[in-house]
């Protein structure tokens, strides 16, 4: 069994993004799967940035606090991770001076031409791991090629040298041979823009914020090949009200932010409420309130995603736990705008928005683009017309030839747009309408993922927490594991109260979040009463959950 | 269908009889009617306030949005489907209060929509406060020692942040309107056309009357409208408010600045790829896997 973290520590600025994504290349073209994690401070030259890649042979998709192999440009970098270094860990400092010293930089300047750091860890880290030099060679050229044949000679060079040192000293730390297999690695981020483009998304307005740019970048890139647009907005106001205008006319739009650009978003999304228009926001949370931590990780929005808004209203939240749900979750939430009429959040956080995960078996049998637009109304078409399960009929696009154009108001209104509506009856039949229609979704999208049938013990657990928890759980001997299960809560809202009443039968359940209050632990003590049955574990330190962080406080739960 | 100013109707107007806005809507319903566009192909997006109820008495497609995001909304709009004529209006409180910071960058992105603001200088749906346009001193239930803030210049805004068309009119001047609006419509771009709009209930100053006797038509004075430093002096003179076209220059609409912006309207072109697993591995291949 294979399951190795590697990290490699250096400035911000020298290359640390490069020499991790060589690493994912070549281990994950050995057919091993990873899990990264980087971490970097709000600066963008000086200051610290980690890469760590988890290689693995088995489907494990947590991280774990545990090094096995750290190379530091710095030995005070070093402070920051003394909590993940313990025994077994082989650490590397470029210091002389060090206990146990890699000579990066005197290793870098003897080689011709210009050369960093990053090549000559990696080229160290090739030797310890047991990775083939010419593939790394093949990854290395592959990463620098666009910068001209003598930044990629001086690299190799760089790259032969660490590798040369690394033998002369000492023997690998384990061998990775080749398992004939490979398969995708993708961030969430990049998860959900793909995602987005498998639901015929041709339009994004977004502000720029971390951790959520990436979908930004990624579809300002991608779309005009395929016939569509990226329009940076002056703010998320504008960038929501953007795609509602985009999707009021029938073209799937959407916006990714992270908790300030939501918070600007919050009048925007009772407006697509209220005008039963389909938005898809996606929403990266990071630590608040305000500013927060940009470039760390919790789920304090997760609250903001259900209840933000003026007023009474619906709306439907999804909570992908790793970059295949997030990937397919696009589609599904593009559709249930559209089926739905209304706005649709995603729920992602910083680990799952930028932790780059190996996905396999994925299916792509389910994915649809199914959408919800009438072309030919008659003369008594309402725009807020019922079907008999209470849904919205189809709408009309603005542009289809009809006597009578409507209109379409944030004001209450009948069902057929009129606005200066004073009459109680129709009020409160509108407020009952868009609410009913909502309470069949929980039948329209799988409400939450179950490992196991024990229910003396139940983990329940939201986005990127439920990965460390599944794997901690996985490792349980077996008569722990028959007596208890992992529950992810994939939709968030409308609660699905009718789904989840097996839990009052459950001894305790242990809700696994990553927020002080306990928004998750809220929930279900709301919806199903069983608030005495909760214990929780919750971590709020900007940090991921890691595997080992459970085994921790697995003595309090009695398990 | 017959295109007249009839079919560009819809309910009577709430608003109080001798309000500035009748003449905005009749000037707008006569410029589509002279321009033969179908009420179906026309959006009307509009604000909050009195002027934000002009969609409900106007004959196209209507969205009633926030207050103050008209201009995303319709961008959002013509993005979606650039054959639709997108229009936006609403009050000087929605564009250049709460909604200045997206008219600024509307003139700057230059999108094919076309902007009518209803200038009346009060906050006249909440009962008479003072408003961006009003002028200082300006007493009102908001300010009853005098408003304290210079009125905003919102056409040398405009001229200043990109903007292509720029145009003014009174409300009473209908036809002078009507064809302003006709121009900005035709004009390949973003334009601005400001409307001072009589608030007959909350401003007893600004009357009718009193506009008329402080507008210039522009081409009166020998304006060239395609001078932007005549067009700021122009706005900058303390002595008249001036009418008329005011700015306008040929510059890439947003559509020729986007890369490889489809020419037909995006809400009508095909699905991006029939098979999401086409979609999804042309850009996430598997790496290749290494054999030694």
């Amino acid at each position: 069994m294979t399951d190795f973290t590697w990290m490699f520590l250096a400035h911000t600025g020298e290359g640390v993004d490069s020499a991790g994504e060589i690493m994912v290349r070549s281990v994950s073209r050995l057919g091993y799967g990873v899990v990264t994690f980087r971490e970097f401070p709000s600066v963008i030259k000086g200051g610290m940035t980690s890469y760590e890649v988890r290689i693995t042979d088995q489907p494990k998709h947590g991280h774990r606090k545990h090094l096995d192999l750290v190379i530091a440009g710095a030995q005070e970098f070093l402070s920051h991770y003394t909590s993940r270094i313990g025994q077994g860990t082989r650490v590397m400092v470029d210091d002389a001076s060090a206990m146990a010293s890699a000579p990066l930089s005197a290793l870098a300047a003897t080689v011709r031409g210009k050369t960093h750091r990053n090549a000559v860890a990696l080229g160290i880290s090739a030797f310890l791991l047991g990775i083939p030099l010419d593939l790394m060679t093949d990854e290395v050229r592959r990463q620098f090629r666009d910068k001209g044949e003598s930044v990629v000679e001086s690299n190799l060079r760089g790259l032969e040298a660490g590798y040369q040192w690394a033998s002369e000293v000492g023997e690998a730390m384990i061998h990775l041979p080749p398992l004939g297999q490979s398969a995708p690695v993708l961030s969430g981020n990049e998860a959900m823009a793909v995602g987005a483009l498998m639901a015929n998304c041709r339009l994004f307005f977004g502000y720029p914020i971390t951790p959520a740019s990436d979908i930004l970048e990624w579809l300002a890139r991608e779309l005009p090949a395929v016939g569509g647009a990226v329009v940076q907005a002056e703010d998320e106001i504008a960038a929501l009200m953007m795609v509602i205008g985009a999707q009021y006319a029938g073209v799937r739009a959407m916006t990714a932010t992270s908790g300030p650009g939501l918070s600007l978003m919050t009048e925007s999304l009772g407006y697509a409420a209220m005008t039963e228009t389909p938005a898809v926001i996606v929403d990266t949370q990071r630590p608040g309130p305000s500013a927060g931590m940009p470039t760390k990780h919790e789920q304090g929005d997760l609250a903001h995603m259900i209840y933000a808004g003026h007023g009474d209203f619906g709306r439907i939240v999804l909570a992908p736990i790793d970059p295949g749900t997030a990937l397919l979750d696009m589609p599904t939430a593009f559709n249930l705008a559209e089926r739905y009429q209304c706005p649709v959040i995603v729920a992602s956080d910083q680990d799952l928005a930028l932790s780059r995960r190996t996905l396999r078996d994925l299916d792509f049998e389910g994915v649809s683009v199914d959408r919800k637009i009438q072309s030919n109304p008659d003369d008594v078409y309402a725009r807020y017309w019922r079907t008999e399960g209470r849904e919205p009929g189809p709408r009309i696009l603005p542009g289809t030839p009809m006597k009578t154009p409507f209109v379409t108001s944030g004001d209450e209104h009948d069902t057929r747009g009129g606005i200066d509506v004073e009459d109680p009856e129709i009020r409160a039949q509108m407020q009952r309408s868009r609410w009913e229609k909502l309470d069949s979704v929980y039948t329209a999208v799988e409400p939450f993922f179950r490992w196991g049938q024990g229910c003396d013990h139940v983990y329940f657990s939201v986005g990127s927490s439920v990965l460390p928890l599944l794997e901690w759980w996985l490792a349980l001997p077996p008569e722990e594991q028959d007596n208890s299960s992992v529950i992810a809560l994939h939709l968030l809202s409308p609660f699905p109260t009718q789904s989840l009443q097996g839990l009052k039968e459950a001894g305790e359940i242990i809700v696994v979040e990553q927020n002080y209050s306990g928004q998750v632990a809220g929930l279900l003590a709301q919806h199903l009463g069983i608030g005495d049955k909760i214990k929780g574990f919750r971590k709020y330190d900007g940090m991921p959950i890691t595997v080992e962080d459970l085994w921790v406080i697995k003595g309090k739960w009695g398990t | 269908m017959t295109i007249d100013m009839a079919a560009y109707e819809r309910d009577h107007p709430t608003w109080c009889p001798g309000c500035g806005d009748f003449g905005v809507l009749k000037a707008l319903q006569k410029a589509l009617a002279n321009l033969r566009i179908a009420p179906y192909e026309t959006v009307l997006v509009s604000g909050i306030g009195c002027s934000g109820k002009i969609t409900t008495y106007f004959g196209g497609y209507g969205l009633h949005t926030t207050h103050g995001r008209t201009l995303p909304a319709a961008t959002g709009i013509k993005m979606a489907n650039r054959a639709l004529t997108v229009i936006a209006a609403g009050g000087d409180g929605d564009g250049y209060g709460i909604g200045v910071g997206h008219l600024i960058h509307a003139c700057r992105r230059n999108i094919d929509v076309t902007y009518i603001v209803m200038d009346n200088g009060v906050y006249g749906n909440t009962k008479g406060q003072t408003a961006p346009t009003s002028p200082l001193g300006f007493a009102s239930s908001s300010t009853p020692y005098g408003s304290i803030d210079v009125p905003i210049a919102p056409l040398a805004l405009a001229v200043a942040s990109g903007a292509t068309y720029v145009a003014q009119a009174v409300s009473s001047q209908v036809d002078l309107l009507a064809g302003l609006v006709e121009g900005g419509i035709k004009h390949p771009g973003f334009s601005l056309i400001n409307v001072f709009s009589p608030c007959v209930t909350y401003d007893k100053a600004r009357t009718y009357r009193w506009w008329k006797d402080h507008i210039r038509l522009a081409e009166d004075i020998g304006h060239d409208p395609h001078d932007f430093t005549q067009a700021v002096a122009l706005l900058n003179r303390e002595d008249l408010q001036p009418v008329g076209l005011i700015f306008q220059k040929d510059s890439p609409p947003l559509f020729e600045r986007l890369p490889q912006f489809p020419v037909s309207p995006l809400v009508s072109l095909p699905p991006i790829a029939e098979d999401p697993y086409r979609v999804f591995s042309r850009y996430f291949e598997p790496y290749p896997a290494y054999t030694q």
